[in-house]
């Protein structure tokens, strides 16, 4: 041996706490300058992204998403020499509190968060608290294909956007049902509760706070108000009586769900796997592909279709954003600029890989890019968002919480 | 100095952080910082949790289930090594027992959900020819208010566990000449058994008792798949709020983990309650002397349940892992219709990244706790600083609910722009793998014959010396073992790594747990089989490790030996 230590024990000393000293020690110092977004061109900030590693907090539980988001990831280190990790969230919220924390806790750089994927009141509580990096949709040279003339891009859930969150693509709330055992689809939220008297313990919704759970509530509170204007306001003491046929709907129905009720799926996908399983005959999804993929990979049975009800289908868009206290925001911005690529949003898009509903103006597209979806259209591997006949807005973020509160307190207990 | 040295690392790796969870959840609990502002103590957040619709609730579940399955493991565990000892060794449970030991929380939890649920195969199993069912009946589990499947999935984890460490305690009780004499007085074997030898083991195995009632109080794993949903049990309770984006609620989370330990003291209390009572009834029993018959069919027909439960356990994670295998299976089929790859096809590339952080941070976890419970178990014979203060800190992490402990060290870490980093992933590890460890290392340790030991620095070998040269071969074997559970223990830990790792690092637990409950229960049994790969190699390991030969340590010793510490 070349060092002779003096002891064992001082070995043991030096390796411990040279472990701690580095983690102590680790230099946040990565950025040299502050990065101004009004005197800094595109080129400029692709490559000062270069070699940074930026972590994406994104819904993890979707193995199809999932694997799209690890296709972006190869695109982009093949491209622009990025590291994409991805943070696998079981509910957005989560991130959001953690950059909350952090902000609580003074870490004003350095954050842990680079990208989140969010909308409505997660966005609307991270704007609320200026924890959000931008403008930042203007300066994405791919923002000019987006389909600027889109309520939803233009409001989140009643809340101006404001360039602070990225279009990525579009939801609508749409029903899969085996049509083996529900040959006429209810139309409306009474022809459902007829149809559950009828078929008692075959139908259940996943439970609030779940996105999808909540979702539904607020697609029976604007089906029972016929969309009042009053729902794009905050939930006043004056309003908030147009809750109440939704937790009087709830209570009739809750009965003749699935286990009268006891307990509810934890989310839209444990609720997928109960149509699977055959123990339910309808399931909700934001995700108009879902059906037909599930048939396709086996999971579903054939005879499981997807339809809006005649009252209408809730329909928001999703964003992605980038915290004010993110360590990598170029690296951030590029990967959000790549996401409105068109190649990127039309394999989003594609059926056999997510079935997503495209963020893009597909006629202002050159024509290259528009016939990469022209050949999914004829491939019959696209779904458009003209598809769907009524699609509702998002009433206030403030309902949301409104509704998840009083069910909670209602049906938690 | 050495003595100095060690007793350092042990506080900063252990201590410090035991002080800095308190800190982190007595501070913001009273008030004391709110929103990053020193304030006035105040009670505020204790009323706001108070406040909280079905808490009571919540807290009556968490306490009544960690109870009952405690009382469920340690009754069949006692019923069934009667029956194993009666019967001499049985091979074959103790190694479906080993596995299902080694097979971590979560699958043993989806695998018992699958089995459960009315779509489950046990129903499948018996439909239609039997219940006539076409289509999966509506009742309800798993996800039951009454919490029996929550229980059913903790026994069938904790069984395997009581198991263990009653086998070990009969060892060292050696119960034949006690059970002769008392078959000569005319008792029966079970009544002996029950009335002798029980008593012994008990004492024996109090402390795993209690941390099974401390885990189980506290379970999140298990809970978040089988527990009860409206309300949850308070751990998950907790862990919902963890995901609440309401920032003033910091303080109410920060009470929440401390009632959390409340709860868990309070189930030790009644535990000791249930001890008195129950050796008051002994004492009355055993003071009659009456030779019961009636013994034998109890005492056999509890093992027969216990032995049918491992079984179920073993086939029901067996069946999980059959499924990541099958393209479509539906109700009410008992086989899988068409059988495919497709899953490991598609998440292979999810697999591969977390099985090497799985086996990174395992490994190296499992050496530097050992490494340190040896280094520690070493100081301990010569001071009293580890003798005394050394086992009780090692004992609060198990004793403490995972959740509490977290959420106090994770206010300290963001503080210390540590979350997200892999060492302090590493560390929080190590705070969970150090005390088995010790556990596993401080018996066989402390028998070494003292008369070696004095021989060899008689003869002139340094400590250092001695404890290579004498102590390390002698407990080649021990260490081997634990390596191996040290690794799985870090293996199966879930909220350490998502707290200390924010969610960055995946390893086979975390993907396991971000689909559980939820998703195509087709991805879970492939991660589950990849899960019931670690035990393996660490069986292996433990096997392989003491035939290195510790020759080239000896040849560098002599030279060493004169510079050596004194």
């Amino acid at each position: 041996m070349c060092v002779k230590p003096r002891s064992f024990y001082t070995w043991i000393f030096l390796v411990v706490f040279g472990l701690s000293g580095l983690v102590a020690c680790t230099p946040p110092s990565k950025n040299e300058t502050p990065l101004n977004l009004s005197e800094i061109t595109w080129p400029q900030i692709e490559e000062r992204a270069r070699g940074q590693t930026v972590y994406w907090n994104a819904w993890g539980g979707d193995q199809r998403i999932n694997a799209y988001i690890r296709w972006v990831g190869a695109e982009v280190k093949e491209k622009y020499d990025l590291t994409l990790v991805h943070v696998k969230l079981n509910d957005t919220s989560e991130a959001v509190a953690r950059i909350l924390a952090e902000k609580a806790a003074g870490r004003t750089d350095d954050g842990t968060v680079d990208l989140i994927w969010i909308n409505g009141e997660n966005f609307s509580d991270l704007k609320a608290n200026n924890m959000l990096f931008g403008p930042v949709s203007g300066v994405l040279p791919n923002y000019q294909w987006v389909d600027q003339e889109q309520p939803a891009f233009i409001e989140d859930f009643t809340i101006a956007v404001d360039g602070l969150q990225v279009p990525w693509g579009l939801s609508i709330l749409v029903w899969l049902y085996d049509s083996q055992s529900v040959t006429k689809p209810p139309q409306s939220p009474d022809e459902l509760l007829l149809w559950a008297s009828e078929n008692p313990g075959r139908f259940t919704y996943p439970a609030p706070p779940d996105f999808v759970g909540t979702s539904f509530l607020k697609q029976l509170l604007i089906a029972f108000t016929e969309q009042d204007s009053l729902l794009t306001l905050p939930v006043s003491e004056t309003s908030k009586h147009l809750a109440d046929p939704v937790f009087e709907f709830l209570d009739q129905l809750k009965p003749l769900l699935w286990r009268e009720g006891r307990t509810l799926p934890t989310n839209s996908l444990a609720l997928k796997q109960l149509l699977a399983d055959g123990e339910v005959d309808f399931s909700l999804s934001f995700n108009p592909a879902d059906g037909i993929s599930g048939v396709l990979s086996g999971q579903l049975a054939e005879s499981v279709k997807t339809y809006t009800m005649k009252t209408g289908a809730l329909s928001n868009g999703h964003f992605v954003a980038i915290p004010q206290n993110a360590s990598a925001k170029e690296g951030a911005m590029v990967i959000a600029n790549f996401l409105l690529s068109p190649a990127a949003q039309a394999k989003k898009a594609d059926i056999e890989v997510w079935g997503d509903m495209s963020a893009l103006d597909i006629d202002n597209l050159e024509p290259e890019a528009q016939a990469l979806f022209e050949k999914l259209q004829q491939e019959k591997r696209l779904i458009l968002p003209n598809q769907f006949e009524r699609s509702l807005a998002e009433p206030h973020p403030s309902w949301t919480k409104y509704l998840e509160r009083v069910w909670l307190e209602r049906y938690a207990q | 100095m050495n003595k100095t040295a060690t007793q350092l690392i042990f506080i900063s790796v252990f201590v410090l952080p035991m002080l800095a969870a308190a800190g982190g959840m007595l501070i913001p609990a009273f008030g004391i910082i709110t929103l990053g502002q020193w304030q006035a103590p105040s009670l505020s957040a204790w009323i706001n949790l108070t406040d909280t619709p079905g808490l009571g609730q919540s807290s009556l579940l968490s306490i009544s289930s960690g109870l009952v399955a405690t009382i469920i493991s340690v009754v069949l565990s006692q019923a069934f090594v009667a029956r194993r000892y009666s019967k001499g060794s049985s091979k074959g449970f103790d190694s479906l027992s080993r596995f299902l030991l080694a097979a971590p929380h979560v699958s043993v939890a989806v695998a018992t959900a699958f089995l459960l649920a009315p779509s489950g195969w046990l129903v499948r199993l018996l439909s239609p020819w039997m219940t006539g069912w076409e289509r999966p009946a509506d009742y309800l589990l798993p996800n039951d208010p009454w919490a029996g499947a929550l229980i059913l999935g903790i026994v069938m984890k904790e069984l395997p566990f009581m198991l263990v460490v009653s086998v070990a305690a009969i060892n060292q009780i050696k119960p034949k000449p006690l059970l002769d004499t008392c078959q000569s007085l005319g008792y029966s074997f079970a009544q002996s058994w029950l009335f002798i030898i029980v008593p012994g083991i008990y004492k024996r195995i109090r402390l795993p008792i209690f941390i099974v009632l401390a885990f189980s109080v506290g379970a999140v794993e298990q809970a978040l798949v089988l527990g009860p949903t409206q309300p949850p049990t308070f751990s998950i309770k907790l862990m919902q709020w963890f995901s609440d984006a309401n920032l003033s609620s910091q303080g109410t989370l920060a009470a929440g983990s401390l009632s959390l330990i409340l709860l868990t003291f309070l189930s030790f209390i009644v535990w000791r309650l249930l001890e008195i009572v129950i050796t008051w009834l002994y004492k009355m029993r055993v003071s009659r002397g009456q030779r019961q018959l009636f013994w034998a069919p109890v005492l056999w027909s509890i093992s027969y349940i216990a032995g049918l439960l491992i079984i179920i356990a073993v086939v029901s994670v067996a069946m999980l892992s059959v499924l990541s295998f099958t393209q479509g299976w539906r109700f009410p089929t008992f086989l899988p219709e068409h059988w495919s790859f497709a899953v490991w096809d598609s998440n292979i590339v999810l697999l591969l990244p977390a099985l090497s952080q799985t086996l990174l941070l395992g490994v190296t976890a499992a050496i530097l706790s050992v490494s340190l419970a040896l280094v520690c178990l070493e100081m301990g014979q010569s001071d009293r600083f580890f003798e005394v203060y050394g086992k009780w800190w090692l004992f609060i992490p198990l004793f403490t609910p995972q959740v509490s402990l977290l959420f106090g060290l994770s206010l300290g870490w963001t503080l210390m722009r540590m979350d997200g980093m892999w060492l302090t992933v590493l560390w929080s590890h190590l705070i969970f793998c150090l005390p088995y460890a010790w556990l596993m290392l401080g018996d066989s340790f402390n028998a070494i014959d003292s008369r070696l030991i004095a021989s060899a620095r008689t003869l002139g070998a340094s400590q250092m010396k001695t404890f290579f040269v004498i102590k390390v071969p002698l407990l080649k074997q021990q260490i081997a073992n634990a390596l191996a559970l040290s690794f799985l223990v870090s293996a199966s830990l879930y909220l350490p790594t998502l707290f200390a790792g924010g969610g960055r690092f995946s390893t086979l637990t975390i993907e396991t747990m971000a689909l559980a409950g939820s998703g195509d229960r087709r991805v879970l049994g492939a991660l589950t089989l990849v899960q019931l790969m670690l035990p393996f190699i660490a069986l292996l390991l433990a096997k392989w490790l003491p035939r290195i030969r510790l020759s080239h340590l000896r040849a560098n010793e002599s030279a060493d030996t004169a510079g050596a510490m004194n």
